[in-house]
């Protein structure tokens, strides 16, 4: 969506199409020292997807395909609220260790590293859950480092409905529809919203890499404050397929990481300046986002 | 008494012997033409072993001495004439010199930098030579080709952004016959606006910029087109491989005036579908330009030219392939310039040029993605007032000065994207500025062996309305107020003094001295989130917050003819800072936002290094080497923690070879090498996995790689080198028809060198393979031109 891609890679991909050639090429790489990686979430509906990934990078040339699991941390979070004085008061009876656990939706050799509350297991109904309006501390202890990050859950913004159309027949003749979300942009400026949706494809898959997600062409609501939107994904479901829509409001600084996270991801070509994404982690040699979702969720029978 | 009156005697004696010694002198006018009677505006006169240069006109005016003059006309693709006239009275010389490519003899291949001119940091080439290089795909370059001399880089391969002395591709000020030109490329660099087939020659000051020059920082590349043939209809033109291109010319009041027209227009995408239709598909391109003026002498005393100029380029590109997902993409974009200029000598010492200038460029370009349809457009306009003024009293001093006024509008980049039923419109308002400066220079010969150019030059700068901009806070978060400036309103305003000095001393030996220092500013930015140049890329005024760039430039060089001038050899260093220089930041958004001086930021440059070349100006064998040893960097307090990092386009050593032998009357073989230092970039120095989730039934993670960095531009491309050669064919060399043609025959890369156009890393997650890859663009390449003339 962003501008590179309209000005810059389409006609690269045409000089490309014409006269390049490809070869293998030994690009020599010095190392850096590893860096912690922080991936952490808090949200209001889903309290299995209340969790934190900590690994550390690679070297480039690394055999391991998935950054070295963190484990034994210390990891809490607390909630609490921002005062009139832009000071935080934090809860701490609302402290939550979370834990290595053995949850079934992880595969057996990938639960390293990652951490949960673990009444998840012993007592879901009271598992950590976000609430709106509130604010979380992130807090970590590893390797003898502290780090930290607060993330707030905005009100949670409605979905006034979601609706099929745009339809279309993929490749292998499958007839298929795009899915419409209807909703009210609040009138103060600075809202974003993330949206993610599970259906047929992701239903028994867990985490919120493997959702399905998407964001708005612009991102922000810079341009439509307070008005009514009607906004189309461009991802195609089956005729006859339920779809779980869910958006998430977040703050300009969780909007600002995933916006950086998603260039840094589709940073390639010959022209692209190269994007670090955008740390929220308070600490030494760390990058990460704990990202707060104010989530609303919308289902629909593709039709 | 006695001794009184003796003195009064001598005195008178004496002050009569001096009014008979400057009785004595007399005016010599020298007019330099070519054999059509088109005035050579670049031609060097040596009269009695000291060099001059005409002014565009082709005239020179001077004083001398009664007695015997010597004179040397010679220029860039014109073979040199030498005669001699005895001075006894004011006298007007014509002199015509005849276009060495017609002279079916070898070319000279010269750079009109010599010894005694007191403009360092210059070079010049003439269509003779441009014509005869071997280039990519036959296709004539003007820009490509002045890249072959020292100091002067091109940014590879399908890039015409030029890289003066460590300067960015927006701080050359590219004129077309002294008109600013904005966007001089055709799609992604692989050819420049300017058709060889209308072009005459083309000029780069590097340093010591005259101070009738401004605007910009680094250089001036002047691109003069010719004029038309005042005696008779002429054609000339070439058919190659991806191009056409055909001119007229011809007087439209016979021996007073003249038009030539000429137009260019490309059949690549033809010629890939004929090549490769299943990779061409629906995709296309095409672009055209059309050059033309008209030059009309009202008397001898005063001529008006009127240059013109329009180009479009066209892309599309269909992508229908994959899952419904069709991408649809189409830009078209260009330029239109127009300019009348009225040259006038009002008397045998004083002349002025008034111009008026047009000069517009837009984009327009859609895409369309699912539901989803983007529109982007961009655009300015400028109109500009120019009187020049040149005033020479004496052989001694000569004096410059002048005013120029530009009104710029700009179009910062208005979108729009329609996602479905909704539709989102960034409404950034047009943009103005004034931008004036006034200048006054002299060119003094303080003694015989000195010489030495003052100047200065005063620009102003001033941003009005009407605007209105939306306020931002410090978040990037809008805050619902908007700026609103009424019309003419002054919005930001700068104004700087721009000295300029240089000067030479001549030395024993066909050798000189000379140095320089220059002072630059710069209003207007080139917003672009890439190293390369592209039609998308957004030129934006000086603003409250986007301060103008500023450069100083201090250089020395050593200039030495030897055997009896068939060498020339050069050597010259610079030093060169820059402030203000802006870029964006990395991953900044642009599309549809409305606050695009909140993404960037300012920094500082700095770039040195030292220049040698050697020129065989005569013989069978004519050609140059050139080579540059440097050093650019750029300092952002937000890029590589703020420390010093190598610009990307530094090239530590950068070497080119040219030369140019007649094998016989009817083949001729030119031959290029070049050879420099890999461009700087930024590559990952690890990589993490983020966004994880769990295939539950497939026992796996999904995760997305991200690459982690460190320092900025730390990480060199392998050396870029190259051999092209091309050989001309003439037929009948020595046929007397009118009818007039010859075969360019040429090979790019003759030795196949892999020259990476980029690299990067290829992670394949689900083979867990990471491999290193490049990509090159141009394999040894055969071209084949039939260019004929009538």
């Amino acid at each position: 969506m962003k501008r590179n891609c309209i000005t810059r890679k389409l006609p690269v991909a045409f000089v490309m199409i014409l006269v390049a050639c490809e070869r293998d090429f030994n690009i020599d790489i010095r190392s850096a020292a590893p860096q912690l990686v922080v991936e952490g979430y808090i949200n209001n509906e889903m309290q299995a997807y209340n969790y934190v990934v900590l690994s550390k990078s690679l070297d480039y040339y690394a055999p391991d395909f998935q950054s070295a699991a963190v484990s034994d941390a210390v990891v809490t979070v607390t909630e609490g609220e921002l005062k009139a004085d832009d000071e935080y008061e934090w809860n701490a009876a609302s402290k939550v260790r979370l834990m290595e656990s053995d949850l079934p939706q992880i595969p057996e050799n990938f639960r390293k590293g990652v951490y949960f509350d673990p009444r998840l297991i012993s007592d879901p109904a009271h598992a950590l859950k976000g609430v709106p309006g509130k604010y979380y501390l992130l807090e970590i202890e590893t390797d003898d480092k502290k780090y930290s990050a607060v993330a707030p859950l905005l009100p949670v913004v409605p979905i006034d409905s979601v609706t099929s159309g745009y339809y279309f027949t993929d490749e292998e003749g499958k007839e298929k529809a795009r899915v419409t979300i209807h909703y009210k942009d609040p009138d103060t400026l600075g809202n974003v919203q993330l949206f993610y949706w599970r259906f047929k494809d992701n239903r028994y898959n867990f985490g919120w890499g493997s959702l399905g997600a998407s964001r708005r062409g612009n991102g922000t609501d810079d341009l439509t404050n307070g008005e009514y939107i009607q906004l189309t994904q461009s991802h195609g479901f089956e005729i006859g397929d339920t779809v779980n829509y869910y958006m998430a409001s977040v703050t300009r600084d969780v909007y600002n990481f995933w916006d950086s996270f998603n260039k840094a991801r589709n940073n390639d070509g010959p022209f692209s300046t190269p994007v670090t994404v955008v740390n929220k982690i308070e600490g030494e040699n760390v990058t990460g986002c704990f990202s707060g979702f104010s989530m609303s969720r919308r289902d629909i029978i593709m039709r | 008494m006695t001794t009184v009156y003796m003195r009064s005697a001598i005195i008178f004696i004496f002050l009569c012997a001096c009014i008979n010694g400057f009785a004595q002198h007399y005016t010599l006018t020298i007019q330099v033409s070519d054999s059509l009677n088109i005035p050579v505006g670049n031609a060097t006169l040596r009269i009695n072993q000291k060099e001059n240069k005409v002014d565009a006109t082709g005239k020179l005016l001077l004083q001398f001495p009664a007695g015997k003059c010597t004179i040397t006309a010679s220029a860039v693709g014109y073979r040199s004439s030498t005669f001699t006239i005895l001075l006894t009275a004011d006298t007007v010389a014509h002199v015509v010199l005849e276009r060495s490519e017609n002279l079916l003899q070898h070319v000279t291949i010269v750079a009109s930098r010599n010894v005694s001119r007191n403009q360092m940091s210059t070079q010049s080439i003439g269509i003779g030579q441009l014509k005869k290089l071997p280039v990519l795909l036959g296709e004539i370059d003007p820009l490509k080709t002045i890249t072959l001399l020292p100091g002067i880089k091109s940014g590879g391969e399908a890039s015409a952004g030029i890289y003066v002395r460590g300067g960015g591709p927006d701080q050359n000020l590219v004129l077309l016959d002294g008109i600013p030109v904005y966007n001089p490329n055709h799609l992604l660099g692989f050819f420049s606006v300017f058709n060889g087939e209308a072009v005459q020659s083309v000029e780069v000051i590097k340093g010591g910029m005259p101070a009738e020059y401004g605007g910009r920082l680094s250089s001036v590349i002047a691109v003069e087109t010719r004029e038309g043939s005042k005696d008779s209809l002429k054609a000339s033109g070439g058919i190659g491989l991806i191009s056409s291109r055909l001119s007229a010319e011809g007087p439209v009041v016979k021996g007073r005036s003249s038009f030539i027209v000429s137009a260019r227009r490309t059949y690549i995408d033809q010629v890939g579908r004929l090549v490769a239709k299943k990779r061409i598909g629906d995709n296309g391109y095409y672009f055209y330009d059309i050059n033309a003026k008209l030059s009309f002498d009202i008397n001898p005393k005063n001529k008006l030219v009127f240059t013109f100029y329009t180009g479009k380029d066209d892309f599309s590109f269909v992508d229908m392939d994959n899952d419904g997902r069709d991408r649809i993409f189409n830009a078209v974009w260009g330029n239109n310039i127009a300019g009348l200029s009225w040259k006038q000598e009002i008397n045998s010492k004083l002349k002025q040029e008034l111009s008026a200038v047009y000069n517009g460029f837009t984009l327009d370009s859609r895409f369309g993605f699912n539901t989803t349809s983007i529109l982007f457009t961009s655009g300015l306009r400028d109109y500009q007032l120019k009187n020049d003024w040149l005033y020479t009293p004496g052989n001694k001093l000569s004096i410059k000065w002048g005013l120029q006024y530009t009104w710029h509008r700009f179009k910062p980049g208005a979108g729009g994207v329609t996602s479905g039923v909704q539709q989102f419109k960034s409404q950034i308002s047009d943009q103005y500025a004034r931008e004036a400066a006034a200048y006054i220079s002299g060119d003094w010969n303080i003694a015989p062996k000195w010489n030495i150019i003052a100047g200065i030059r005063y620009s102003y700068f001033n941003q009005v309305g009407p605007t209105e901009r939306v306020i931002y806070n410090e978040e990037g978060v809008p805050t619902g107020e908007k700026e609103r400036f009424g019309k003419g309103e002054s919005i930001a305003k700068y104004h700087y003094p721009e000295p300029r000095v240089s000067m030479v001393r001549l030395l024993p030996h066909n050798s000189s001295i000379k140095l320089s220092y220059t002072r630059t500013i710069q209003y207007l930015h080139l917003a672009t989130t890439s190293g390369a140049t592209f039609p998308s890329d957004l030129w934006i005024p000086g603003s409250k917050l986007i301060q103008p760039g500023k450069a100083q430039q201090v250089a020395a060089g050593y200039f030495r003819d030897f055997n009896n001038s068939a060498y020339e050899m050069s050597v010259e260093t610079y030093y060169k800072t820059m402030t203000n220089q802006v870029e964006f930041k990395p991953g900044a958004q642009l599309l549809l936002n409305q606050n695009l001086e909140g993404q960037m930021i300012f920094g500082s440059g700095r770039a040195y290094g030292i220049e040698l070349f050697l020129q065989k100006k005569k013989g069978k064998l004519t050609g140059w080497i050139g080579y540059t040893l440097s050093r650019a960097e750029r300092t952002f307090p937000e890029l590589n923690n703020g420390k010093a990092f190598p610009y990307r386009y530094d090239r530590t050593h950068d070497l080119s070879i040219v030369a140019n032998y007649p094998l016989s009357a009817r083949w001729e073989i030119s031959g290029v090498f070049v050879y420099g230092t890999g461009n700087a970039l930024t590559i990952p120095v690890g990589r993490f996995t983020y966004n994880l989730g769990y295939h539950v039934i497939e026992q796996k993670p999904i995760f997305s790689n991200i690459n982690q960095y460190d320092k900025v531009n730390d990480y060199r491309m392998p050396a870029y080198h190259r051999l092209d050669v091309s050989f001309v064919y003439t037929p009948r060399p020595l046929s007397t028809k009118r009818f007039k043609s010859s075969w360019n025959f040429g090979i790019y890369n003759v030795y196949n060198r892999y020259n990476p156009y980029f690299i990067y890393l290829d992670v394949d997650n689900d083979e867990q393979m990471i491999k290193g890859k490049k990509v090159f663009l141009f394999p040894v390449m055969p071209s084949v031109t039939w260019n004929f003339k009538f």
